[in-house]
């Protein structure tokens, strides 16, 4: 082996894993992260809640696309069949964040686009220009991977959803305890986490649509930050 | 004559017993450097030292592979608990939670003294209201969160942005909470070793704690880790590796080479005594040829060793030719001092001059090599030619084989027949090699290395999941202190950062982005105001952004606390992972101190080294120096191999010369080393087509070829000029022993599993027998 090669490879060997160790430490691992405690629920909630948002509107977005049959019977398996049904799309949306921190809701806007079968693309415009994609097990934010496989609770989270994607109600149940309120025209889906790692993160998110298409989603973590996502279809290209 | 028999054997045991003296304190060492130039450059003293003694080669890569993810997880976790309290590891880190909340600390602690953005504009009102309004601005858009809690004590993002600057390498996926291979088959662990990388025996001790843990970890993990395995890389571990190899190899094959010949011999001479007699000269050889090595190189490489057992295969001729040539009577040791030694003495003159050419080589294991020849063949030859004669029994009958010989002798008539055959090949193989002239030689240096490719993968899958990319360049630059290094390091970052921007690379890295010198951490501190000062700047700033100032208590007095720490130094980070970072980038070299700062390529992969050097230049940057790694030592060796080519030519040259001198005929130097020829360029059309490119190592075999075949060639010469007009049959049963005990001295070499023993093995063997072969159909048979 050239010398060189070995040198220049171990030096990257080091830097490389330097940098991993930095971003692992107060970026986006949740497990190193809490050991850390300035840190500690940023980073966690960070990748939970960027995720799980996106996912959600994934959904939604999708499902509002389709124009599927109007079932007789209003409940969540009908729900779930017609938000199975989905085909690509884009959209607009605005994010509200009430943080406790804060003494003003901050606010996001931008473009969705869904990109079948699995990829989501969320462009904010406002305030910063930001794009951040989901393809298969890994979110991008700004060029740089988060790999799903690395947050089991995130990836775990995100297979449920995908579970609703495809029609598999059992699989969202396995990690969410489902309820539906409302009518057809305006219903609301309410999820409240079953695992103890979600729930020390999340209170519950709700979904808010009408027929088969997503309006808005909410998040409220457990320490009162809440997140309003609104949803506009935008006119198909 | 008795007295000078005395004088003889007691100046022979003299010298073994001195040269065992030697060879018994002298260093033996194996890495991978020996075949780095003697008088490096600058740049590659700087290559070599790191990779001898640097923290980069301090490194053991580790992975676990079979059973299922968790159970690896589990060992993986059981593994570094067991070795972290262990003294020969500086670190040992598998990703999991435990390890690196020190280096947060770190930059978290200082941030105002490390933060590229701390200046006097950030503490203005001005400067902290557009600082902190970014800040929320992160906060609203999507992922934002990340930056949430650190707001209150930085509100100016300098963590965030701190982190930014270092880039955003690749990293090792994680699998259930540890390092894992991208293929997710493996679980993945870094240790840094105390001892250096050519510390051989610190890291064989490190190697075998780290596989006894693993043993341990596995029996108390039970069934469910039984097909578990575990893997090591890293340069102390190929380093060792290669060293057991070329010692395992060295040892083998000598151990084979020896029992063949030993068995040949005895075949042979079928008497013991004249077995051992006949291996005197070699092992004389032997030991004077590594004494040689330990005199002229402080130290002695084991691939010299490996090579000198090939050698037995050669020294050995002397004694054949001497028992097999001397025939039955006591008398014939004269008679063949007489008659043959001349003959010999030219062949053993031929050799040195041959090697003599590696000893200019300036790859001091190609000179080794060279100097261990010389003196190995030259003691042979006088041992066989002094010593010998002298220990010989009165009764002494060796047995005599001219009837095998005349047998050889009617296949040789045989074999003129050939010779416009010989002509053919010789003309076919120019063409080969004219044909593939662009592929002959292998320039790159990895050619060369005794690590066999197997490990070279393993080495660079594990790299590769450890999440690296590659970067081919790195400035280098020098001032006699570390605080003055470090100011070098951040102008040459300035420069750097401009050619980030225009996208003349993608990204660099350097010493002072983890320790700034002390004079730019005085000028951030200096840039932080007082802390009335800053509180009231800060609720100014706060005007218009909705957020109180009580939230920003912790700002206030980080602030204030950084403001009056004292500058960090090398010291500071004693048994930090930011001490080997910043060590792998900062060396001490000779009496100043180098910073490295290696530069990540675009994304075209090539970088513009004219544009880099015009910027290093416009920045006054004294004595910076961009090293393109793989082309500079490539080059290098390009360089070392064509001067190495070079010198065998005049070698070959010299020979002639030396022929023709003593011959004193043009026609017999043709005849004699146009076969010889014949047999290197076949040899070398043969590797070439086989889609073998030569390197330094065949060339050293092709070498010997003529070394080795120039006896045979001079034989069948002398043979030409006795009165019956051919070889005697008993020296001819002489050259074809001598011939099979050099195919098993080299023979073996080619299945080493040593790459550069390979090389000359592969090359020796064919070679030789081609060689008597082709001598063989150019002798004349003037009675035939």
């Amino acid at each position: 082996m050239a010398i060189s090669k070995v040198l220049r490879q171990l030096l990257d060997t080091r830097l490389g894993i330097l940098v991993a160790h930095l971003e692992k430490s107060f970026l986006k691992d949740q497990v190193v992260a809490r050991s850390t405690p300035p840190l500690a629920a940023a980073s966690g909630r960070t990748s939970f809640h960027s995720g799980a948002a996106i996912l959600l509107m994934l959904l939604g977005l999708s499902t509002m696309l389709t124009a599927a049959a109007q079932a007789s019977e209003w409940n969540i398996d009908h729900l779930m069949q017609s938000l199975a049904h989905t085909k690509p799309g884009r959209a607009t949306f605005v994010e509200k964040k009430f943080l406790t921190m804060l003494e003003k809701p901050i606010e996001s806007s931008g473009r969705l686009r869904f990109i079948a079968p699995d990829s989501l693309e969320m462009h904010t415009l406002k305030p910063k220009n930001e794009v951040m994609l989901i393809q298969g097990d890994v979110l991008t934010i700004d060029h740089q991977d988060i790999h799903l496989q690395d947050h089991p609770e995130l990836l775990a989270f995100i297979d449920s959803i995908r579970g609703t994607l495809t029609g598999n109600q059992q699989m969202l149940e396995q990690f969410f305890r489902l309820s539906l309120n409302g009518s057809e025209g305006n219903w609301t889906l309410t999820m409240l986490p079953r695992q103890k790692k979600l729930a020390d993160l999340v209170q519950y998110i709700q979904v808010n649509g009408s027929n088969n298409t997503v309006t808005s989603i909410e998040t409220l973590k457990t320490n009162r930050d809440r997140s309003l996502i609104t949803i506009t279809k935008s006119p198909t290209p | 004559m008795r007295k000078n028999r005395v004088f003889i054997i007691a100046t022979w045991l003299a010298i073994l017993l001195v040269g065992g003296l030697l060879i018994s304190t002298t260093k033996f060492t194996a890495n991978l450097s020996e075949f780095l130039p003697r008088s490096p450059t600058t740049q590659q003293a700087i290559l070599n030292e790191q990779l001898r003694q640097g923290i980069l080669s301090r490194q053991i890569m580790i992975s676990i592979d079979g059973g299922d993810a968790a159970i690896r997880a589990k060992l993986s976790n059981e593994l570094v608990r067991k070795l972290q309290g262990n003294t020969a590891f500086l670190s040992i880190n598998n990703g999991s939670s435990n390890g690196d909340t020190r280096i947060f600390h770190y930059i978290f602690s200082h941030r105002y003294l490390l933060s590229p953005t701390v200046n006097p504009t950030l503490f203005t009102v001005a400067g902290l209201h557009n600082a902190i309004a970014d800040s929320i601005d992160m906060l609203a858009t999507p992922g934002g969160e990340m930056v949430q809690s650190l707001l209150p004590s930085d509100p100016t993002g300098a963590t965030v942005q701190m982190i930014q600057s270092m880039g955003s390498g690749a990293r090792p996926v994680t699998r259930d909470g540890v390092w894992s291979s991208r293929s997710g088959k493996s679980a993945l662990i870094l240790a840094q070793t105390r001892a250096s990388g050519s510390a051989m025996n610190a890291q064989q001790a490190a190697i075998n704690d780290i596989q006894t843990a693993f043993a341990v970890a596995k029996s108390e993990a039970g069934s469910v880790a039984a097909n578990t395995t575990l893997m090591m890389t890293g340069v102390g571990v190929i380093s060792v590796a290669s060293r057991d190899a070329i010692v395992h190899a060295a040892e083998w094959m000598s151990t084979i080479s020896i029992t063949l010949i030993i068995i040949l011999l005895l075949l042979v001479y079928r008497s013991g005594i004249v077995l051992v007699l006949g291996l005197i000269p070699v092992f004389s050889g032997v030991i004077v040829g590594i004494s040689a090595v330990a005199l002229g190189f402080s130290v002695v490489y084991d691939i010299t060793l490996g090579f000198g057992t090939a050698l037995i295969g050669e020294a050995v001729d002397y004694s054949i030719y001497f028992f097999v040539q001397s025939g039955q009577s006591a008398t014939g040791s004269e008679e063949w001092i007489r008659n043959y030694w001349p003959t010999i003495r030219l062949g053993v003159l031929t050799s040195i001059i041959g090697f003599a050419s590696l000893l200019f080589s300036n790859l001091p294991g190609l000179a080794q090599l060279g100097l261990y020849a010389i003196a190995g063949l030259l003691t042979a030859a006088i041992v066989t030619r002094l010593v010998l004669p002298t220990l010989l029994p009165g009764n002494f009958k060796s047995r005599d084989l001219s009837s095998i010989g005349e047998h050889l002798l009617r296949l040789t008539r045989t074999l003129s027949t050939l010779r416009p055959g010989v002509v053919l090949l010789l003309i076919a193989a120019s063409a080969v090699l004219v044909s593939h002239r662009d592929k002959i030689w292998n320039y790159d240096l990895s050619a060369l290395s005794p690590v066999p490719a197997a490990a070279q993968r393993l080495y660079t899958q594990m790299r590769t999941d450890l999440g690296v990319s590659e970067s081919g360049y790195l400035v280098v630059v020098s001032a006699p202190t570390v605080n003055a290094t470090l100011a070098v390091a951040e102008k040459t970052g300035n420069a750097l950062q401009g050619l980030v921007e225009d996208h003349v690379i993608a990204g660099y890295e350097s010493p002072a982005r983890y320790l700034p010198s002390v004079t730019l951490q005085q000028e951030r501190q200096a840039a932080i105001p007082p802390k009335d000062v800053l509180e009231m700047r800060l609720r100014e700033a706060l005007l218009g952004l909705p957020v109180k100032a009580s939230l920003f208590t912790p700002f206030i007095k980080e602030s204030e606390a950084q403001r009056t720490l004292t500058p960090l130094t090398l010291a500071d980070l004693r048994g930090t992972s930011i001490e080997m970072v910043v060590n792998s980038m900062l060396i001490r070299h000779g009496n100043g101190w180098d910073a490295i700062l290696p530069l990540k390529a675009p994304a075209s992969g090539v970088v513009d080294a004219q544009r880099v050097r015009a910027s290093l230049a416009r920045h006054h940057i004294p004595g910076a120096m961009l090293i393109d790694l793989s082309g500079t030592s490539n080059q290098l060796y390009k360089s070392y191999l064509i001067n190495g080519i070079k010198l065998s030519l005049s070698g070959v040259a010299f020979i002639a010369l030396l022929l023709l001198f003593v011959l004193r005929s043009p026609v017999r130097v043709i005849r004699i080393l146009l076969p010889l020829i014949a047999a290197v360029l076949t040899v070398s059309a043969g590797l070439v087509l086989l889609g073998y490119e030569l390197n330094i190592m065949n060339l050293i075999g092709l070498m010997l070829i003529v070394a080795v075949g120039s006896n045979y060639a001079l034989f069948f010469d002398q043979g030409d000029r006795q009165v019956h007009g051919e070889i005697a049959p008993r020296t001819l049963a002489s050259l074809v022993i001598a011939n099979i005990t050099t195919i098993m001295g080299f023979g073996p070499l080619a299945f080493s599993g040593v790459p550069v023993l390979q090389a000359i093995g592969a090359a020796v063997a064919p070679g030789v027998v081609l060689a008597l072969l082709f001598s063989a159909s150019f002798s004349q048979h003037t009675t035939v």
